[in-house]
């Protein structure tokens, strides 16, 4: 490493295992985006993580160097746990650029080391012109308004991004303005090596293709850029390959090839490739569990061998639920949620959680809201305070965690602290079922399908007659070490009656 | 596929949605027997009667404020503004009762209010005005502004079938003007804008009419420099796709056939000063109608109008810039 511990004590920032939820105790390296060495934005993804809760990008805490990783990919550790450390300066600075108000250590060093010697001359920045101009002075750096005053807000900033002095490029826009081009051009010409030929005449025959720019602030994931780089070899139309991409490499990808190589290199090793699927003589073939299917069993095992489960069922008409969902243009849950949170702040015991030694009870409502993820699994999203959201809100929420959770862009914060939790599975068609709870919470409820059958109704005069109404079951895992089944029905009757419209509700 | 005016266009549309929802109905001044007043409803009243296309009395308040009752109980009407300009006599049917009934009842009002806009063929200053603003300014409202046959019958469509109040800015000057292909049957185009020329150098954001103006102005620059977006919908605005385009090209000019102040144009130049600052190389520009009425006389009503020739001269100062 070329930061000793002793020389940049002050400058250490170590990145640790997040904690993503309540009962999560360890998480599991998935892929790292850097390597030692390599550049980290604050607040840019580092890793990416695993538990049996969530699997997320770990942000790095601070701006600065990659000093060194303490935790291989496809380890589990603990919660707490230092992954990898920062170097957050010191060692940087004599380049000049550290001097910089900072959104970039992306330096304009290529190998990325992080060693004093580096100065503009002779390491980082290669022979051209306007570049090593440009970097030359690290004694004041301009202020804002000066660099602004002769270029442009994309112009500044882009230079900034490169280590390079707006104020220092030669501008060929009006007035001698500097420009995106002017500034793009220089960053080329400075790792020439690794721009391709066209480059000059980059925005030549663009075609209608309108190819990604290199400065969105949306970077591409390396891990995609690498795939396009080999997918797209020559004349590629695709997306990210057309005419600019040749200023591209310029710097930040620059340090880069190392990591792509090493996760490259990481990234099967993280999961085994599969055996060849040979069958059995039964014509059995061997399908690997998935680690969130691994981890789901684990957790499903737990919940039962820990939590006394019963299931209580009420059935319940959804006539005037039905008739509001049209209305409001949202499905059932919702709605039900929205009840299920009134009577759950009647019956605070199943508001519950029990780790088996200290019960907790709830005031608010934290929802969790079982999302299948198809055959690969399914997440349980909260919705914290879910009881100062109206029906619309709890569909607006909802819609929202699901597309986010299915694609996996969960943050940990938002699977955590469930009270209480509802699935529904009815969208399928089942019936009835007998749900798992989701420890350490004390009960789950489950809407079934709505059915239209024929049931007993009683007008206002008490005359029965037969009619068809869209029934459901109410199906309630609840925990018999907190409560007993009296509670439960007296809940779900007491939730049923708001459904239904029978009580002030 | 078939080739159809951007008139033919919403006809179809109108029709095909009539034929599969019933509880969708026409009513205006004249959109009877008559089949308004650019014949958008001709042929529909032969088709569905009386009850589903309505003459109304010249009332435009009545008109819109019947739309919303009717909306209420479970219909779905097309009402249409002879010109967008007359709409300014049902303003308070619309923005104040259409527009904010779901907010304070909860009760949804699917309605279409369609209303003939633009300017371009000496009409003056009460049959030539782009009202939009107007109804961008007013919560509760959706607002499109379609520029091509297809769009014109796929976003007609799909505001058929929103639950929102939807403002329908059809552009009389591409009535007969604009010719293209469009889907048969159901089409449906979502409420989001649409690069439809690529380019890295520029971006021209405009909708409506606006957009063969730019097209025009773009081609007289080499392929591949300037790049048109066209709108399509103003509420909601696609922020993303504005954002995503002058994220790439660094320079964005705006037009308005609307007059300058507070025009929809303005919104997008708010939008991009403020979320792709860091993303400029070059100032945010405008062209637009200056606040005067469209007057009738057709050279006058040239020099106000943005022409391509305007556009184009914009857009190469901002190149250059």
């Amino acid at each position: 490493m070329s930061s000793s511990p002793t020389e940049t004590a002050v400058g250490l920032v170590d990145v640790l295992m997040p904690a993503m939820g309540t009962s999560v105790v360890e998480g599991t390296i998935v892929e790292w985006h850097v390597g030692p060495g390599d550049p980290i934005a604050a607040d840019a993804p580092i890793c990416e993580i695993s538990t049996d809760k969530v699997d997320s990008e770990c942000p790095s805490p601070a701006t600065g160097t990659v000093a060194e990783v303490l935790v291989a990919t496809g380890e589990t550790v603990a919660v707490g746990t230092v992954l990898a450390r920062i170097d957050t300066g010191g060692g940087a600075a004599p380049n000049g650029d550290a001097a910089s108000d900072g959104g970039a250590a992306t330096d304009g060093a290529p190998e990325g080391d992080v060693t004093p010697v580096a100065d503009a001359a002779s390491g980082g920045t290669p022979s051209t012109a306007p570049a090593g101009a440009a970097t030359g002075s690290n004694a004041s750096r301009p202020s804002r308004r000066e660099q602004l005053r002769g270029s442009s807000p994309v112009a500044a900033r882009i230079a900034d991004e490169h280590g390079l002095d707006v104020t220092r490029l030669e501008g060929s826009g009006r007035h001698g303005r500097v420009t995106k081009r002017d500034v793009l051009d220089a960053v080329a010409q400075g790792t020439g090596a690794a721009a391709p030929a066209p480059a000059a005449d980059a925005h030549g025959g663009a075609g209608d293709d309108a190819p990604m720019h290199i400065e969105s602030p949306y970077r591409a994931d390396p891990t995609l850029l690498v795939a396009g780089a080999q997918a797209v070899p020559a004349g590629g139309a695709t997306d990210v390959v057309p005419p600019t991409t040749p200023a591209t490499p310029a710097v930040p990808p620059a340090p880069s090839p190392v990591a792509r190589a090493s996760s490259a290199a990481t990234a099967p090793s993280a999961s085994p490739a599969p055996a060849p699927a040979v069958p059995d003589d039964l014509g059995g073939v061997v399908t690997p569990m998935s680690r969130m299917r691994t981890s789901i069993g684990t957790a499903m095992r737990r919940a039962l061998d820990t939590a006394a489960h019963c299931t209580t069922v009420v059935e319940c008409d959804m006539s005037r639920i039905e008739r509001q969902r049209r209305e409001l243009g949202v499905t059932a849950l919702p709605l039900l949620a929205r009840h299920a949170i009134d009577a759950l702040r009647e019956f605070p015991a199943l508001n519950a959680t029990f780790d088996g030694e200290t019960l907790r009870r709830y005031e608010r409502v934290h929802l969790g809201i079982a999302v299948s993820l198809g055959e690969e699994g399914l997440i349980v999203p909260v919705l914290h305070d879910a009881q100062d959201l109206s029906a619309e809100g709890i569909a607006r929420r909802i819609k929202d965690v699901a597309v986010r959770a299915r694609e996996r862009r969960l943050a940990p914060d938002e699977v955590r602290g469930g009270t209480f939790t509802i699935t529904n599975p009815g969208a399928s068609g089942a019936l009835i079922a007998t749900p798992v709870i989701n420890v350490p919470q004390v009960a789950i409820l489950d809407l079934e399908a709505i059915v239209r059958r024929p049931v007993v109704v009683t007008d206002a005069d008490g005359r029965e007659s037969i009619a068809i109404r869209p029934m459901v079951n109410l199906c309630m895992s609840w925990d018999h070490r907190v409560l007993d089944g009296v509670y439960a029905a007296r809940f779900l009757t007491a939730l049923r009656r708001r459904i239904e419209g029978g009580a002030a509700a | 596929m078939s080739t159809m005016t951007y008139l033919q266009a919403i006809t179809d549309g109108l029709r095909t949605e009539m034929r599969q929802d019933e509880r969708v109905f026409v009513l205006g001044e004249d959109v009877g027997a008559f089949g308004g007043a650019f014949k958008a409803t001709a042929g529909l009243y032969d088709e569905f009667g009386a009850d589903r296309v309505q003459d109304t009395p010249i009332a435009e308040s009545a008109i819109i404020g019947a739309s919303v009752g009717a909306a209420l109980a479970g219909l779905r009407p097309v009402a249409e503004m002879q010109f967008s300009d007359f709409v300014a006599c049902g303003f308070d049917q619309l923005v104040n009762v259409a527009g904010k009934m779901h907010y304070r009842t909860g009760l949804a009002v699917p309605m279409v209010l369609r209303l003939p806009t633009g300017g371009g063929f000496a009409g003056g200053p009460f049959h030539s005005q782009n009202p939009e603003a107007w109804f961008m300014h007013a919560p509760g409202l959706k607002v499109v502004a379609p520029s091509t046959p297809a769009d014109a019958k796929g976003l007609l469509m799909s505001a058929l079938r929103d639950p929102n109040p939807v403002c329908f800015l059809e552009h009389k000057n591409l009535y007969r003007r604009q010719k293209g292909e469009v889907p048969e049957g159901t089409h449906l185009e979502p409420f989001e804008a649409r690069v439809v020329r690529a380019g890295e150098e520029l971006t021209i954001v405009a909708y409506g009419a606006m957009v063969h103006a730019a097209l025009a102005a773009a081609d007289t620059f080499e392929p591949g420099r300037v790049e048109v977006l066209d709108l399509r919908s103003l509420v909601p605005l696609d922020e993303e796709a504005i954002l995503a385009s002058v994220r790439r090209t660094s320079k964005v000019l705006i037009v308005d056939e609307a007059n300058e102040t507070c025009a929809a144009g303005a919104q997008v130049a708010a939008l991009v000063a403020d979320r792709a600052f860091s993303d400029l190389d070059g100032p945010v520009r405008r062209i637009a109608t200056p606040d005067v009425p469209i007057p009738f006389s057709p050279t006058l009503e040239a020099s106000v109008l943005p022409t391509p020739d305007r556009i184009a001269e914009a857009a190469r100062e901002l190149l250059a810039y």
